[in-house]
């Protein structure tokens, strides 16, 4: 028995020691991100603010509101990695794009995205035809160790919400996502006789089904001045034709406390949640969030122990532009800290 | 920057040129359950009061925006944050020209309101008659304004399928195509509208 107990600890130490670097960058890739520029700067604390209107909603639950038909590109100031992401996906020379790759000094960060989509009080529906994420960090170009992920994305998502008590309110998310991707670490020597196999690009096709609920503290049956509001909202739950280990399939849930205090001009609201993932131990973890709507400016901050971003969203009529900057600390090869900084940038016409 | 990517950039200043232009000026109130002069009168109290504060918090942000703008756009060396930082600018200018307007003019409805309420020949009866005209005026006026775009979005959409199906160069094709699709699915919404 005590012979088991040490093989199970020595392969679990084992697996530990072989993480992969791919795995220890934060796991952007597959949180199915929509696009928005406030969904991207509140990260999981959005799931409990409700002063972001018209768009859809990070927690189904908290749809409601004016009927709004929208499209938006989200996409990062490193836009020229999107012609990697492409090469990769698409199967051409290989062997190029990995020695390409020795070029790199610094870790390369990208997301983007396109986003067509229609809400109306209980309904919403979005089709994103397109969403890239790439990660690629190299060690040692004279004798190079690389990690490096590319992945593009289709999904058509549907929300719907309803009161189920007074100050109760419910939905559901379902997300169906076509996806195609490589995601691997290898030395480029050892990789080199079989590259196509090392950079083989992996499908799937997976359907989501994620609930959320909100509940809002009332006062003598009214709303409270700051607007209390406590939410839950599990994502990541959901089926897949092809599983393979590097994508968690396991769920997330988001649970959050948000309130508005009262200001002289404009609305504030502050909100803090804390995510759990049955999988990922990196992700577990608070993380606290601001938007302070102006006009037509929106100012978004938040933070948590890996990430903090700060935003501005300007939107007038049926126009909106924003900017984001972000710093991730993620783990290279040596786990050794290193830091991400991007900017981030969102354009919408409203239709 | 690759010759599409620039293409995407022009094509979406277009986009936001002709969206920024394509509606009237002034704030829409809604006047779906007036009944009456009380009803309408209470209405355009409050909304007197919103304008006010609203046209404040817009001017001052406008100004933030302009101000942030110019800082940022020359700080940046990226192309598409300084097309982010110039958006920005633009719409912080027309938003400081909207807040002087609702601070100062208020809503489309803010005249009609104030030459009733100032004519004090007219009894309750006859401001009634008045409030029930104009607001069967602005549903006309509404539901027109709606057939209007429908068919605007509509000719955009086939117009550019037609361009999409007669084009040879892969990029262009797409852009169209998406184009096209954008301006069916809007017309398509406002058709559930009728």
């Amino acid at each position: 028995m005590r012979l088991l107990k040490s093989l199970i600890l020595i392969l679990s130490l084992s697996t530990m020691a072989e993480a992969k670097v791919i795995d220890k960058a934060k796991p952007f890739f597959w949180n199915g991100h929509r696009g928005f520029l406030t969904h991207s700067i509140l990260g999981s604390a959005c799931s409990s603010f409700r002063t972001i209107k018209n768009e859809i909603a990070c927690n189904p639950a908290l749809l409601e509101g004016d009927s709004a038909f929208a499209a938006n590109v989200f996409f990062g100031d490193d836009y020229e990695t999107l012609y990697k992401n492409r090469d990769l996906i698409s199967g051409k020379d290989k062997l190029a794009l990995a020695e390409s790759l020795l070029s790199e000094k610094e870790p390369v960060r990208f997301e983007g995205s396109s986003l067509l989509w229609w809400r109306s009080a209980n309904v919403a529906v979005a089709l994103q035809p397109l969403r890239w994420t790439y990660y690629s960090v190299v060690r040692n170009q004279a004798f190079p160790d690389i990690a490096i992920h590319a992945m593009q994305e289709q999904s058509l998502l549907v929300q719907f919400s309803g009161v189920l008590q007074k100050s109760l309110r419910g939905g559901v998310q379902l997300r169906v996502t076509d996806r195609k991707f490589v995601h691997e670490e290898f030395n480029l020597f050892d990789a080199v006789p079989e590259i196509e196999k090392y950079l083989e690009v992996k499908k799937q096709t997976l359907i989501y089904i994620e609930p959320g609920i909100s509940y809002e503290f009332l006062e003598d049956g009214k709303s409270h001045a700051w607007r209390p509001l406590i939410t839950a909202n599990l994502t990541q739950l959901g089926f897949a034709n092809r599983k393979f280990d590097e994508v968690p399939l396991k769920p997330v849930l988001d649970s959050g406390f948000s309130v508005t205090p009262p200001v002289g001009l404009g609305e504030l609201e502050l909100g803090l949640n804390y995510r759990w993932s049955s999988d990922i131990d990196s992700e577990r973890k608070f993380r606290v969030g601001g938007h302070y709507q102006l006009g037509l400016a929106g100012f978004l901050a938040a933070y948590d122990s890996d990430e903090w971003s700060l935003g501005v969203i300007s939107s007038f009529r049926s126009i909106s532009a924003g900017l984001l900057y972000k710093r991730v600390e993620m783990k290279d090869f040596d786990n050794k800290r290193i830091y991400d900084d991007s900017g981030y940038v969102e354009f919408r016409v409203a239709l | 920057m690759k010759n599409w990517m620039k293409f995407s950039v022009v094509l979406m200043s277009f986009l936001f040129a002709t969206q920024a232009f394509a509606r009237s000026p002034g704030r829409e109130l809604d006047l779906d359950d007036i009944q009456g002069w009380n009803q309408f009168a209470e209405t355009m109290k409050t909304q007197d009061s919103r304008d006010r504060s609203d046209g404040q918090a817009y001017m001052i942000s406008g100004a933030l925006l302009v101000l942030g703008g110019l800082v940022g756009y020359h700080n940046s060396e990226s192309a598409v944050e300084k097309l982010a930082y110039s958006v920005s600018q633009s719409l912080g200018v027309a938003g400081m020209g909207y807040g002087a307007y609702l601070y100062n003019v208020g809503s489309e409805q803010t005249a009609f309101y104030h030459s009733v309420e100032n004519t004090k020949s007219l009894g309750l009866e006859q401001k009634d008659e008045l409030v029930k005209n104009y607001v069967s005026e602005w549903k006309r006026n509404r539901h027109n304004e709606k057939v209007i775009r429908l068919v605007t979005h509509s000719i955009v959409a086939a117009m550019n399928f037609y361009n999409a199906s007669r084009e040879n160069q892969q990029e262009l094709k797409q852009g169209l195509y998406v184009i096209g699709g954008v301006n069916a699915l809007a017309a398509i919404s406002l058709s559930f509208d009728f």
